[in-house]
């Protein structure tokens, strides 16, 4: 039986949070394991018992609450402490941290799938991957985003003149290209129930079914996409807000009082303040 | 309420009300809160307020509106408004042929704070009281009668000196001789 417990203790992994086996089954597996433990007069210290409850989660997202835990001697030294403490660290995070949407498909109508036009994304965001990219070599094409200067003093004056040749025709055609735009729909797969409301288009310029010539690759046609609009749907109407009170500051007005023997009876003009109603 | 003119037409549905105004003596710096009860609140509707003189003396306050300059010289103006209840002396001031001083609005901490001095009486102001009229009759009444006795007095008074007068020249007259003597 002591043994059975020390195995369960010992083979119980978290590994995130599954369908069949949650935060709470890992933590129910310790704790009956202790029981069962302390029928058979095996005491366990509680801070062994709080390292192995630690030491067994591998999810990365619990690595913030397994330091603090850890940090903390009252937290390292009492198990039920620091379960309730990663529990409560844990759903923080995961309130705090926006739903990830992982986009399921892209449709961009062209420029996808074209073996010829080398691989795609890859090296995005940095001047060296976008040199090196494109398939450059490859499918012939030549890249005409930004370069640095050394990289364009290693282009051969070919490349440069293609550089060259393909970065003004594509102003022309971006001037052209004003009318007749095609929009291509991104379609996000988790979460559609929600997602319906924030669908994102976008458009990608074609003129004609004519592509561009520097456009063929996938790569160099994400990185030129434009993001045409933002569709939603079913907005939510914020609720009227009942004000309880509004507060402002007196602004006093001076003025003269004059005495009016003709007057039958006193008038408060705009120097007073009215404190209570006679009649 | 209606104005000087007719052709302006009466004002309806004004309130009446109990006002507060915030009064700084120049002298002494000290701020009174000044109440005005049982007035019309015309607000920003008008320029400046106005005192009845007559509201205010019917609760007992000293109006001497008088210019110091126009007072008879045997009985000079202190050109002032005076509580005696608070001992709060106002001085007026001239804007134009009008008496007046200056006030301003207070704000809620002055008004909780500061000395209130009560201008006119809570108790129901009717303009068109009959009280004053009869009030003044009265006194027309005394003044009346107190000249009268005063010159049956005077009447009493040339009577017993005719009687006296004329009484000596009889006793004068008829006065006996005593003693005659020649030389």
């Amino acid at each position: 039986m002591k043994e059975a417990a020390y195995a369960s203790i010992a083979n119980a992994k978290y590994l995130g949070e599954k369908k069949k086996f949650s935060f709470d089954t890992y933590i129910n597996i310790h704790q009956e394991a202790y029981q069962d433990l302390r029928q058979h007069d095996e005491v366990i210290p509680e801070d062994k018992r709080v390292r192995d409850l630690l030491t067994a989660i591998k999810d990365q997202t619990f690595n913030a609450a397994k330091q603090t835990t850890m940090a903390i001697q009252d937290l390292r030294t009492d198990f039920a402490t620091a379960v309730a403490d990663v529990v409560t660290t844990i759903q923080m995070n995961v309130a705090l941290v926006p739903d990830n949407r992982n986009i399921s498909e892209t449709n961009t109508g062209h420029g996808r799938g074209n073996a010829t036009n080398g691989g795609r994304g890859q090296g995005r965001g940095g001047c060296g991957g976008r040199a090196g990219r494109g398939g450059r070599g490859r499918g012939g094409n030549v890249y005409l985003g930004t370069y640095s200067p050394a990289q364009l003093w290693a282009l051969s004056a070919e490349d440069k003149k293609k550089v060259t040749d393909g970065r003004k025709h594509s102003a022309e055609q971006s001037q052209q290209s004003q009318a007749g735009l095609q929009i291509s729909q991104v379609v996000i797969g988790q979460q559609q129930e929600l997602d319906e409301q924030s669908a994102i288009t976008m458009g990608m310029a074609t003129i004609n079914n004519q592509q561009r010539a520097h456009a063929k690759s996938a790569g160099s046609v994400m990185t030129r996409r434009r993001l045409m609009a933002i569709v939603s749907r079913a907005r939510y109407a914020l609720q009227s807000r009942s004000i309880m009170s509004i507060t402002h500051d007196d602004i006093g007005v001076s003025s003269m009082c004059e005495l009016d023997s003709h007057a039958d009876t006193c008038v408060a003009g705009p120097n007073c303040k009215i404190i209570e109603y006679s009649g | 309420m209606s104005g000087l003119f007719n052709k302006y037409g009466p004002i309806e549905n004004v309130l009446i009300v109990k006002a507060a105004t915030a009064y700084d003596n120049p002298a002494t710096g000290i701020t009174y809160i000044l109440i005005i009860d049982q007035a019309i609140y015309l607000g920003a509707d008008v320029d400046h307020t106005f005192l009845c003189p007559n509201q205010l003396r019917y609760n007992g306050i000293t109006v001497d509106d008088c210019p110091k300059h126009l007072a008879p010289k045997d009985k000079p103006s202190t050109h002032s408004i005076f509580s005696h209840e608070d001992q709060v002396h106002i001085p007026l001031r001239m804007a134009g042929t009008m008496s007046v001083f200056d006030m301003r609005t207070p704000t809620k901490e002055e008004i909780e704070t500061f000395k209130w001095v009560l201008l006119t009486s809570d108790k129901f102001w009717d303009p068109r009281s009959e009280t004053f009229n009869e009030e003044e009759e009265k006194l027309e009444y005394l003044d009346r009668t107190l000249i009268r006795n005063n010159r049956d007095i005077m009447s009493l008074s040339r009577t017993l000196t005719f009687i006296s007068d004329t009484f000596d020249d009889y006793l004068f007259l008829n006065r006996p001789v005593q003693v005659t003597t020649t030389g």
